[in-house]
């Protein structure tokens, strides 16, 4: 529950801010959105799973969404677009850890 | 056990309250740009593409311009050559007319048997003259070529033409039309005959495709005329 409620709260905070975000660097969020999607699914499932590990969540939300816009920078020098591996890569990720989550949930309310 | 799953709920729900507001700010900002094209009227649009057009037009002209001067360029660099090659040309025919290179070509050459050493420098003198006057480009009396400063004298009764001695046989080479320059000197009261009426000299004249004409010695250096630069510097 408290998750959810830090994602309402962090929407309702970026609605009522509207910070402008500059087109350049529209594509740099977007990707770092994703990574940290992926970080924030990956933790819950641990979470789930009492497997959580505060340094390691941390450590991969942090590194994880700098790593994501480094490569879309990259990919723009380079003019390939490499960016679309990162997308690949943290979507099928976070796919894997939705069906996880998913599947958790059905097995604590017998529903398997 | 409750304290930390506690803790870890509220890592993640700060984690996902950062990608809330992150989601937030793009959603937001995405609207805008959208909203901003939706606001624009028709004629705004048209506007904007006419800019545009504009701006791309603009741009072929100034590539066409660059084309232009880069192919401006190109000809005055080539034009710069062909200039060069022919002030190239130019020095070189200089050279060979003032004597400072070797030259060969169709002309004539005379033979003049003086046995009792009649000739003087004066007589010579007139045959180069004659020959001059005929256009002769290059001209050499005993192998030594005569330039445009070349003068004779008579010291001890020996005929010199720049410092070198000139003895009998003489044989004096011209090059230039050699038709022109045989019929000039064959004809009649001609270099020839004026000659051949001097007590033991006998005339030889042969015409040739190639005679070759070395270049002159004892050059003097230049001394008393100068150029309008080196006037003014004085």
């Amino acid at each position: 529950m408290i998750p959810i409620l830090g994602l309402v709260a962090g929407i309702a905070l970026g609605l009522i801010l509207n910070v402008p975000v500059p087109a350049w660097m529209a594509r740099y969020l977007g990707i770092a959105l994703l990574a940290a999607l992926d970080s924030s699914f990956g933790g819950l499932r641990a979470n789930l799973e009492e497997s959580f590990n505060e340094r390691l969540f941390i450590g991969g939300f942090l590194v994880n969404t700098t790593i994501a816009g480094l490569i879309v920078y990259l990919g723009d020098n380079l003019g390939i677009e490499i960016y679309l591996a990162a997308v690949v890569a943290f979507g099928v990720r976070l796919f894997q850890n939705l069906a996880l989550i998913r599947r958790h949930f059905f097995k604590v309310h017998h529903w398997e | 056990m409750v304290k930390r799953n506690l803790r870890t709920q509220f890592i993640l729900a700060f984690a996902l309250m950062l990608f809330g507001f992150g989601m937030a700010m793009q959603l937001r900002s995405h609207e805008r740009v959208s909203e901003r094209l939706e606001a624009q009227s028709d004629s705004d649009l048209v506007e904007i593409i006419d800019t545009l057009d504009h701006e791309v037009r603009v741009i072929r002209d100034e590539l066409g311009d660059t084309n232009v001067k880069l192919a401006a360029f190109k000809n005055s660099e080539s034009s710069n050559q062909e200039m060069l090659e022919k002030a190239k040309s130019e020095i070189v025919e200089l050279q060979q007319f003032s004597g400072e290179k070797k030259v060969a070509g169709p002309g004539i050459a005379i033979r003049i048997k003086d046995k009792q050493h009649l000739l003087t420098g004066f007589d010579l003198r007139q045959i180069v003259e004659e020959f001059r006057s005929l256009g002769a480009w290059a001209i050499a009396i005993n192998g030594t070529r005569l330039d445009y400063r070349s003068n004779f004298y008579r010291k001890s009764g020996v005929v010199f033409l720049d410092e070198q001695k000139l003895k009998p046989d003489y044989r004096i080479e011209a090059i230039g039309e050699a038709k022109l320059l045989y019929q000039t000197v064959t004809m009649a009261r001609g270099i020839r005959d004026k000659l051949n009426t001097l007590n033991g000299i006998t005339v030889k004249i042969t015409r040739g495709d190639t005679i070759e004409l070395g270049r002159t010695k004892n050059r003097s250096k230049w001394q008393a005329a100068h150029n309008d630069s080196e006037l003014q510097k004085k």
